[in-house]
């Protein structure tokens, strides 16, 4: 016959507790990390389809040397931020905005190639804030017409 | 313990599970906008390509629910700038679908965010 003792009852309770506590933790720190993994690959997704998008009209948009470019820059950057080359309301990522977005020709004085940059944009996380640097990026060969609006 | 373990493995199918619907909605539109780009489409067109990968739907019926459950109506279709411009765009959008969960404190139906994709026009059909 086993006889258990008050005390002995006392400690099994106390174990189950310690238990629960690291099991606990681990559970939390398990479901945090699939939340914020799912949530930045989410935004990173968005934020890859924003860059490609905006890229493949820089490829073909005319670029105008009179303005250095400003006018190109802002229609690729209005096609990353909200899918329309003329500006709008709503990004198509959270938070992000045109200062977000880096257009660079390549060489800008008769641009062969374009690069769009998503850059410091920041995904917003529960506990743990991710800040991308110069990414996602997308180089594209320039194929359209080099303008002089003002010559 | 066991209770709260189950309801971790079903938020993470949930989770999971709604990615790959994003993913797969995201994946429709952009290649709907990519036809879009290079052939001469109406809405209904693009609409119809989205949910059933076909220009036109399956018996006539547009109502029905299509690929994933997107109908025809969920899906918006727009050109931007002037037509032969090199700013010219198309614009596909697939808003109102809905997923739902079955983790506990917060199962149910929730709609997704609009999903957008806008591409640089193309020959839009053009053979010659």
């Amino acid at each position: 016959m086993v006889v258990i003792s008050v005390r002995d009852k006392r400690r099994e309770r106390g174990h189950a507790v310690v238990e629960l506590a690291f099991v606990w933790s681990f559970l939390w720190l398990l479901a945090t990390g699939v939340y914020q993994f799912g949530n930045a690959f989410y935004v990173y997704s968005r934020l890859e389809t924003a860059a490609s998008n905006a890229a493949m009209l820089a490829s073909r948009l005319n670029y105008d040397v009179s303005d250095s470019g400003a006018s190109f820059k802002t229609k690729v950057k209005n096609m990353a931020v909200y899918g329309d080359p003329n500006g709008g309301t709503t990004p198509l990522a959270p938070n992000l905005t045109t200062a977000n977005v880096d257009v660079n020709p390549i060489p800008s004085s008769f641009p062969t190639g374009v690069t769009v940059t998503i850059q410091n944009y920041t995904i917003t996380n529960l506990f743990h804030d991710i800040t991308l640097t110069n990414k996602p990026r997308v180089t594209v060969a320039y194929m359209g017409s080099v303008v002089c609006s003002g010559c | 313990m066991i209770l709260t373990l189950m309801a971790l493995i079903v938020f993470i199918v949930d989770m999971g599970r709604i990615m790959l619907i994003d993913q797969y909605l995201v994946e429709r539109a952009r290649v709907a906008a990519r036809m879009a780009a290079v052939n001469n489409w109406n809405q209904a067109a693009v609409a119809n390509y989205v949910a059933y990968n076909s220009t036109t739907a399956p018996g006539g019926q547009t109502s029905s629910a299509g690929l994933l459950g997107v109908r025809p109506s969920q899906v918006g279709y727009s050109t931007i700038g002037i037509a032969g411009d090199p700013g010219y765009c198309v614009k596909v959008t697939i808003s109102g679908m809905e997923a739902f969960t079955f983790t506990p404190y917060m199962a149910g139906r929730f709609t997704l965010p609009a999903i957008t994709v806008s591409l640089p026009a193309q020959s839009l059909g053009a053979t010659n």
